[in-house]
C-alpha cells in the first residue's frame, strides 16, 4: 500500500481550490472557441461591421454579456469538478450538463504532467494532467494543487509503476543511469526562427474573406461623388480610413487614378496580414517555447517548456515506437527541422516534440530512444544515401490520376460543349505530373539491420523512423500493374505510423519481410 | 571479455519463406455468401436506376433544333453510358468477382504467426506474429449463421491486423482459442524472463 503524503484524505471527493476558477475560465473560453470557431472566424465581418458602428454602447453591452457568460460557465465547471483519491487510484467527476466520470490506475498512468499558469506559479501551484495508455477520453486535469501534492503523488505513480514493469530495468535499455539536460535552454534567436516558421494562417485566411467585401465597398464609395457612401456596411469607418489613407500617402504620389489605389491597397493590406500573421505566430512560439529544455531522467526524456503555462511532457525511452523528422517551406529555408517522438498507443498518441534541431540531433536524439539500432542511418533527407523509388510509381500515378481523367474529361467536354475551349482541361494532367514528379522525387527509404528510414513529401521533406522490433505487421501488396512489372509495395505498420514502400522488386519485398518476420520472432524482448 | 550475446549473421536465403508456405482456403460456402449478401444489396440499384432511366429518358422534350435540345440530348448521351458502365461494373464487382475471389482467399498459420492472403486483381498478403497480438475475436452475422460461417479478427497494438471471412465456425474458433493460447504463452515466457533475470 502507498500513501500519498497528502493535503487529501483518501475516498473522499473534493471540490478544487479556489484558485482553479482561474483555470476554468481559461478552459471555457478555450472550448468556446474550438467549438465555435468556424462560425465565428467566416463572420468575422460582422465582428468588424459591429466595430465599425462604433455604436460603444452596443459593443459594451455584448461584451458584458460575453464576460458574464463566460464566468458562469466557468463557475458552473469549478462547482461541478470533483476529484477523488484511492490507494491506487485517482477519480475525477466533472461535467456541465452532461457528468463525465473518469477512474484511473495508478499502473496505466504512463505520465504525469504539470500545466502552470501565471496565477499557479505566483502561488506556488500546478495544474496536474496525466497521459495513459490506450483510451482516448482519459484527459483529465486537476487544476490548482499544491506543488508539494503534485510531487508526492507522480512519486507514488512511479514507485508503483515502476513495481509492475521492473522487465524495463532488466533488459539492459536502462543500464546506463544517465540524467541530465540533453539539449540546453533555447536561446531566443531559436524561438524567433521557430515562430517564424510555424505555420497559423487561419487568421490571415479569414480577414483575407474581408478584402472583397472592402474593395466593393472601395469601388461604389469612390464611383458615387455625392455623399450616398455612407448607406454601405462599413459607412462612415470606411470613408475615415480612406481619407487617412490619402493623407498617409500624399507624399508619395497624389492621383494615381482608381485601379492602381486599388492595388496599392491590396499590397500594402497582404503585406500587412503576412506581418500580422508572423507577429501572431512568434507570440504564439514565445508563449509556449520560451525556455525550452530537454532533460533525460534515467529512463524518460522530459521537456518543459513555457511563458506564463508551464508545460512538461514525460516520454518513456523503451516505449517510443518511431521517431520523425519534419520540415516546412519556411523551416526548409532556415534548414531546420523539427523531430517528434511518438509513444505508444494511436488512438491518443503521446509524443515529445522539439521544434527546432539539426539533423545531426535528430541522430543524437535518436540513438539515447533506440541505441545502435540506427547506427548508420541518416537523419538528412538530402542524403544521397537514400535509396530511391523506382520511376514506375511515377509514372502510374501520373497515369491514373492525370490522363484517365483528362481524357475523360476531355471526351465529355467534348461531346457537350463542342468546342476547342475544353482543351484547358490539359493543365490538369501537368499540374498531376508536377506533383507525382515531385512526390517520386522526394520518397526513399534507408535501412539497416535493425531500422528502417521512410522519407516522403511533395515540397519538403519528411522522415519516419521506425525499428523492426516496433512493427505490427507486414504485407506485401501487388497491383496489376505490379504484377506484370514483377514488383510489389511493402506496406509496414505499427501503433504510431503505417507506411508502405512502392514499386520494390517483387524478390527483395519478399526478402524484406521475411526478414522483419524473422527479426521480430526471433528476439525474446516483449513489445512496449 | 565474453560477449554479452551472440549475433550471428543471417543468412538471408535461408530464411523461412512466406511464399512456400502451405495455405488453405476458406470454405466455399462463403461465395454463395458473398453472392447473397450482394443480391440483397444490389436490389438498392434498382430504385437509382429507375430514377435516372425516368429523369433522363422519360421527361418532356424540348422543340428539335433548339440549343436546349442538343444539349439534353448529349446529356443523356453521357448519362446513359456512365450508368451502363456503372451497372456493368458493379454487377460484374458482386456477381463474378466472388467466383474468382473466393478460391484466392487464403490463409496459413505458422509457429510464430498468421498469415492472410486475398485479392484477385491487386494481391495483399499479410503476416501478423504472435508476439504482437493483443486479442483476437470471432464473428457471426445473420447471414454468417445462415450458411454456418465465422469471421476471425486479429487485433495488434496497431489495430485490426488480420481479419479472415468464410471460416468454418469450428476453424474460427480452436484459431481463435490458439491466438489466445499464443499471447498467454509468449506473456508467460516473457514475465519469466524478467523474474530469472532478478
Amino acid at each position: 500500500m502507498i500513501s500519498i503524503a497528502t493535503d487529501f484524505e483518501q475516498d473522499i471527493w473534493y471540490k478544487a481550490s479556489p484558485i482553479a476558477l482561474f483555470f476554468f475560465v481559461g478552459k471555457t473560453i478555450r472550448k468556446g472557441f474550438e467549438q465555435f470557431k468556424n462560425v465565428v472566424l467566416p463572420n468575422s465581418f460582422v465582428l468588424a461591421w459591429f466595430l465599425a458602428q462604433r455604436n460603444w454602447l452596443l459593443i459594451g453591452v455584448l461584451v458584458a454579456i460575453w464576460v458574464i457568460l463566460i464566468f458562469s460557465v466557468a463557475f458552473i465547471r469549478y462547482w461541478r469538478f470533483r476529484f477523488k483519491l484511492a490507494s491506487n487510484s485517482i477519480s475525477v467527476r466533472e461535467g456541465v450538463l452532461k457528468e463525465r466520470r473518469l477512474d484511473l490506475d495508478f499502473e496505466r498512468i504512463r505520465a504525469v504532467n504539470y500545466n502552470r499558469g501565471l496565477v499557479d506559479r505566483m502561488l506556488g501551484l500546478t495544474g496536474i494532467s496525466f497521459d495513459t495508455a490506450g483510451t482516448g477520453e482519459a484527459e483529465a486535469t486537476i487544476p490548482a494543487v499544491s506543488m508539494r501534492f503534485a510531487e508526492s503523488l507522480r512519486a507514488s505513480i512511479e514507485e508503483r509503476r515502476s513495481e509492475d514493469t521492473k522487465s524495463q530495468t532488466s533488459s539492459g535499455l536502462t543500464s546506463d543511469q544517465s540524467e541530465g539536460v540533453i539539449i540546453p535552454t533555447f536561446k531566443w534567436p531559436q524561438i524567433l526562427r521557430i515562430g517564424f516558421c510555424s505555420g497559423n494562417f487561419v487568421l490571415v485566411a479569414t480577414l483575407f474573406a474581408l478584402v472583397p467585401s472592402v474593395m466593393s465597398q472601395y469601388s461604389t464609395t469612390t464611383n458615387s461623388s455625392d455623399g450616398e457612401a455612407n448607406s454601405g456596411m462599413y459607412g462612415s469607418a470606411f470613408d475615415w480610413v480612406y481619407r487617412h489613407w490619402k493623407q498617409v500617402h500624399s507624399p508619395f504620389f497624389s492621383d494615381i487614378g482608381w485601379h492602381l489605389e486599388v492595388v496599392v491597397i491590396l499590397v500594402e493590406v497582404i503585406l500587412a496580414l503576412l506581418l500580422v500573421t508572423i507577429l501572431f505566430n512568434v507570440a504564439g512560439a514565445i508563449f509556449r517555447w520560451h525556455n525550452f529544455t530537454l532533460f533525460r531522467d534515467n529512463n524518460s526524456l522530459r521537456s518543459v517548456s513555457g511563458l506564463t503555462t508551464v508545460r512538461e511532457t514525460r516520454i518513456t525511452l523503451p516505449k517510443i515506437q518511431s521517431v520523425s523528422v519534419t520540415e516546412n517551406l519556411r523551416s526548409r529555408w532556415f534548414s531546420f527541422f523539427k523531430f517528434t517522438a511518438k509513444q505508444s498507443h494511436s488512438q491518443q498518441e503521446h509524443s515529445l516534440v522539439v521544434p527546432l534541431t539539426s539533423s545531426a540531433e535528430s541522430f543524437r536524439l535518436c540513438h539515447l530512444m533506440f541505441k545502435d539500432a540506427v547506427n548508420g542511418l541518416r537523419f538528412n533527407p538530402r542524403d544521397r544515401e537514400f535509396i530511391p523509388i523506382s520511376p514506375a510509381y511515377f509514372w502510374v500515378g501520373f497515369v491514373n490520376a492525370g490522363v484517365i481523367p483528362g481524357l475523360l474529361a476531355i471526351v465529355i467536354g467534348l461531346v457537350l460543349f463542342k468546342s476547342p475551349i475544353v482543351l484547358l482541361v490539359l493543365a490538369w494532367p501537368a499540374i498531376v505530373a508536377m506533383t507525382q514528379f515531385l512526390k517520386w522525387r522526394k520518397a526513399g527509404y534507408m535501412y539497416n539491420e535493425q531500422a528502417l528510414v521512410h522519407r516522403k513529401g511533395v515540397l519538403t521533406y519528411t522522415l519516419v523512423t521506425m525499428p523492426f522490433s516496433k512493427i505490427q505487421s507486414v504485407s506485401v501488396v501487388q497491383n496489376l500493374i505490379q504484377h506484370w512489372t514483377q514488383r510489389a509495395t511493402l506496406e509496414i505498420k505499427n501503433s504510431t505510423h503505417s507506411f508502405g514502400i512502392p514499386y520494390l522488386d517483387i524478390d527483395l519485398a519478399r526478402e524484406f519481410r521475411d526478414f522483419l518476420l524473422y527479426t521480430i520472432e526471433s528476439s525474446s524482448e516483449e513489445w512496449q | 571479455m565474453s560477449t554479452l550475446f551472440e549475433n550471428p549473421t543471417v543468412p538471408l536465403d535461408s530464411l523461412p519463406s512466406v511464399e512456400e508456405i502451405s495455405w488453405s482456403t476458406v470454405e466455399s460456402r462463403y461465395r454463395d455468401m458473398a453472392l447473397l449478401k450482394n443480391l440483397l444489396f444490389s436490389l438498392l440499384l434498382i430504385p437509382i436506376v429507375g430514377g435516372v432511366v425516368f429523369l433522363f429518358f422519360l421527361t418532356e422534350q424540348s422543340p428539335v433544333n433548339t440549343t436546349e435540345h442538343t444539349v439534353l440530348m448529349s446529356l443523356r448521351f453521357l448519362v446513359g453510358i456512365g450508368t451502363v458502365v456503372l451497372v456493368a461494373f458493379l454487377l460484374f464487382r458482386w456477381f463474378v468477382i466472388p467466383f474468382l475471389e473466393v478460391p484466392r482467399m487464403k490463409y496459413a498459420v505458422r509457429l510464430e504467426d498468421i498469415n492472410y492472403r486475398r485479392g484477385v486483381f491487386s494481391t495483399k498478403t499479410t503476416s501478423a506474429p504472435f508476439r504482437r497480438m493483443q486479442h483476437a475475436e470471432t464473428n457471426r452475422g445473420p447471414l454468417e449463421r445462415m450458411f454456418d460461417l465465422a469471421s476471425l479478427s486479429v487485433f495488434t497494438a496497431a489495430g485490426l491486423a488480420v481479419q479472415i471471412r468464410g471460416l468454418s465456425p469450428e476453424t474460427a474458433e480452436a484459431l481463435r482459442d490458439h491466438v489466445l493460447k499464443k499471447i498467454s504463452e509468449f506473456q508467460q515466457v516473457d514475465s519469466d524472463a524478467t523474474e530469472n533475470d532478478d
